[in-house]
């Protein structure tokens, strides 16, 4: 009997109660009957985090990151090639050099808390490139801890990045080596609709992305093209100060401030502090104007619904990588693993403090109760203190920049007059006769992992073929019987059509990169391979579940 | 594309089985290997002092070892010995549950540990150690588990284990072999597929289940388990092998 047969018998039997409903019971008659011996869950026995004192810390930004003249070790890697189909005519890549070593941070006072960071950093550097400027990443594993290493694969989350480039999973880059990484900063087919603005790179390591994320491989990858700039450039958007990114990631310290990482919790790893770009509860000091945030959930295996503490809604320009067709007003913002929300809050009129909270609550790693059960007012995230922030220096000089943003100048409080509605970047959907063929990917549990039609990752099989040049319809459905996976595919955007247990809200219908599989979700995607043949994964990003296997390859062939 | 070379985890783990580091043939064309002491930037000194282990290696030890009970257990011959002290401490280790009534994943599962240890050969019994620990221990007596090793061809290395079932049922949850769904957990054979393995020395374990490719398998065991280098070592051997 399958397990999901075993589930449904198991369900009927118990008068269809949920999991978490007979846990309760458990409970209630004392747990003799249904919570087995020892502890329901690995992490009730962990110690709390200690104690600190939220809003005392100002909000980190990460660096920008800066090219180099020339690499400082090694010659160039001929597997990084920018040779790129359909592009004969761009520049020579600006070269970058990020290297993997320690950092630490008083993150408790007095106590140092250290973290594993792209140039020790946690979040990494953020990377702001211009369209059809290709760059190279020589990506360095220095971290040494006395001889004990980690392997590395860096993925640029949303980039359409050549094979051999993207991270895959056994592509490893062991302690003391480095690897080129090629990023040309194109769009499939010079497609204006198809260009990225909010990547994020992070680890891939097959088996240990969990712990290498964890101890704080992540970082922003932004990017521009003229559409966005003219946006920038025309007041519509806000920039340079006031385009703040924000990576939310759940933590959990030992008593000297330690980062705890417990590699036996393979449901998903929480954690009982909340960080926001590598700092617990921050603070962050706003003007009374419009901030662009790139919201960035950079958590193992918790789900945010994310909700200003006043009740103001927020306006979505982006989603996951890409600018929106039109922005739009949400009241709040589910943002599930990996997923980014691009999003406008207007302090023009708020209080003078408000807090960006989490409004759903999750107890373990198989994901929320409830993905609409929200509890309000829920934990705060970060407090914005209004109206106390410094005017801003004038912009950096332009050349300065390695993008060329231009100053907020289109409105005459030099404001940016986005608002729900206003157009940012057209859509061009892939449409049904556009279809080659359809597959089926069903996500579920064996044996204590993760499979995609019944197998666990191998990364030499190929689970699927795509031609390039055509486009595909998948089915993803979520089988595993009350567990959350958000799925990314990698290389290409993915067009929702259809959600089994969801409305499909109009900032869906566009382009995603990952999509929320909650409890028996069924989602119809459409994508078309464009640009780069090659193999690439696709897989859970409850990232304990990914390097649980629940993976797969296609390879895209000519 | 290296990763469509299909001798290449094969290479990895007949090098790492000889002793050779993996990354000297792991890395394909890509990762390359760069001076010890790298330009600006890259020179903040690490945590710790030469010579000391790293903090991060000491935490992942204290924490495993606070977090995995140091129960009492038998052997296949009988011997008591302590799960911690004497079967993970400063050892590699691939842990499984399993039980000798067990019809449905323990055969396969045990069929897989069998091919594994072929493909680990004689690091199995000197610094590799397989412990396959009964979820059934009232019916797994010592003798019942010493006929079913022998049945299927379990070598020195390969330690077969009984004890208090209570015990047994704490570890099992502390390793992470447990299902949240209580029903799902309750039946003993959905624990049976799953092999836990770590290196308590570096700290670095990872778990994969157990009726995966064993060659996958055994590379990860292999990678995720290996020792620490010895920087200078790798160094020159890596630089005669890359020039």
């Amino acid at each position: 009997m399958s397990r999901n047969a075993q589930r449904l018998r198991a369900r009927c039997e118990k008068q269809q109660l949920s999991r978490r409903e007979l846990l309760k019971l458990g409970m209630v008659t004392g747990g003799a009957a249904l919570v087995p011996a020892g502890r329901a869950r690995a992490d009730d026995d962990d110690p709390p985090s200690p104690p600190v004192v939220p809003f005392q810390q100002d909000l980190l930004l990460p660096e920008v990151a800066r090219p180099v003249r020339a690499f400082t070790v090694g010659p160039a890697d001929p597997q990084c090639s920018l040779d790129i189909p359909g592009f004969p005519d761009l520049p020579p890549p600006h070269l970058y050099e990020i290297s993997l070593r320690t950092g630490r941070r008083e993150l408790f006072p007095g106590k140092l808390t250290e973290f594993w960071g792209y140039n020790g950093s946690w979040p990494g550097p953020t990377f702001k490139v211009h369209r059809n400027q290709p760059i190279v990443v020589r990506f360095i594993n220095d971290l040494d801890l006395d001889g004990v290493d980690t392997e590395l694969s860096i993925h640029n989350h949303g980039g359409h990045t050549p094979f051999g480039s993207d991270g895959f999973p056994d592509d490893f880059v062991f302690g003391g080596e480095f690897k080129d990484y090629c990023y040309p900063n194109i769009a499939p087919d010079d497609d204006d609709s198809e260009f990225t603005s909010t990547q994020w790179y992070h680890d891939h390591a097959m088996d240990v992305t969990a712990r290498n994320v964890y101890m704080g491989m992540s970082g922003f990858y932004l990017l521009f093209d003229d559409l966005e700039l003219d946006l920038i450039n025309s007041g519509v958007l806000p920039s340079h100060l006031f385009d703040i990114p924000l990576v939310f990631q759940d933590r959990r310290f030992d008593q000297n401030g330690a980062l705890l990482y417990n590699p036996m919790e393979h449901d998903g790893v929480l954690g009982d502090r909340y960080t926001v770009n590598g700092v617990i509860q921050p603070r962050f000091h706003v003007q009374r104007r419009k901030y662009r945030f790139r919201m960035l959930n950079g958590s193992n295996a918790r789900v945010y619904a994310l909700r200003l503490s006043n009740g103001q809604s927020v306006t979505q320009i982006g989603n996951d990588s890409w600018l929106l067709p039109n922005a739009v007003q949400r009241p709040h913002i589910l943002l599930s693993m990996a997923e980014r929300a691009d999003v406008i809050i207007d302090f023009t009129n708020a209080p003078d403090e408000l807090f960006l909270e989490n409004i759903l609550e999750q107890e373990d790693g198989t994901g929320p109760d409830d993905l609409d059960d929200f509890k309000i007012p829920g934990t705060p995230l970060m407090k914005f203190i209004v109206g106390s922030a410094p005017v801003p220096p004038s912009p950096p000089s332009l050349s300065a920049q390695p993008v060329a943003e231009g100053p907020n100048s289109g409105s005459p409080r030099g404001d940016a007059t986005i608002e729900p509605g206003d157009p940012l970047r057209p859509h061009v959907p892939i449409t049904a006769d556009e279809i080659v063929r359809t597959r089926y990917f069903v996500f579920d549990r064996e044996d204590g992992a993760w499979t995609i039609n019944e197998r666990f990752f191998d990364p030499d099989r190929d689970d699927a073929d795509p031609e390039l040049g055509t486009a595909e319809r998948w089915i993803l459905e979520n089988h595993s019987g009350g567990w959350v996976h958000p799925i990314h595919i990698h290389l290409e955007a993915h067009q929702i059509q259809s959600l089994a247990e969801r409305p499909l809200e109009p900032q869906d219908a566009a382009k995603k990169d990952t999509v929320l599989l909650g409890p028996d979700e069924v989602a119809e995607v459409y994508m078309k391979f464009r640009t780069f043949p090659g193999r690439f994964v696709f897989h859970c990003h409850n990232i304990e579940h990914e390097d649980m296997r629940m993976m797969g390859v296609f390879n895209v062939h000519e | 594309m290296c990763t469509n070379d299909a001798n290449r985890h094969s290479a990895v783990r007949r090098a790492l089985m000889l002793g050779i580091p993996a990354l000297l043939v792991a890395g394909c064309a890509g990762p390359r290997r760069h001076a010890e002491s790298t330009a600006g930037g890259f020179t903040e000194p690490g945590p710790n002092g030469k010579g000391r282990e790293s903090a991060h290696t000491r935490l992942a030890r204290e924490q495993m070892r606070s977090n995995l009970p140091n129960i009492r257990l038998y052997t296949q011959d009988g011997d008591p010995v302590h799960f911690y002290d004497d079967l993970v401490k400063d050892r590699v280790v691939v842990i499984n549950f399993m039980y000798t009534q067990c019809t449905g994943k323990c055969p396969p599962t045990t069929r897989s540990l069998v091919k594994i240890q072929e493909l680990l050969g004689d690091r199995v019994g000197t610094d590799i150690t397989i412990l396959s620990i009964t979820l059934d221990p009232e019916v797994d007596t010592p003798e019942v588990l010493k006929s079913y090793a022998a049945d299927f061809g379990a070598g020195p290395g390969w330690i077969y284990l009984t004890g208090q079932y209570d015990e047994i049922d704490g570890l099992r949850h502390k390793l992470g072999v447990f299902d949240p769904d209580p029903i799902l957990d309750a039946d003993k054979a959905n624990h049976a597929g799953l092999l836990t393995f770590g290196n308590e020395r570096t700290g670095r374990w990872a778990a994969l289940p157990a009726l995966m490719d064993v060659d996958e398998i055994v590379d990860a065991v292999l990678r995720i388990t290996r020792e620490p280098r010895r920087r200078g070592k790798a160094l020159s051997a890596a630089s005669r092998t890359r020039s």
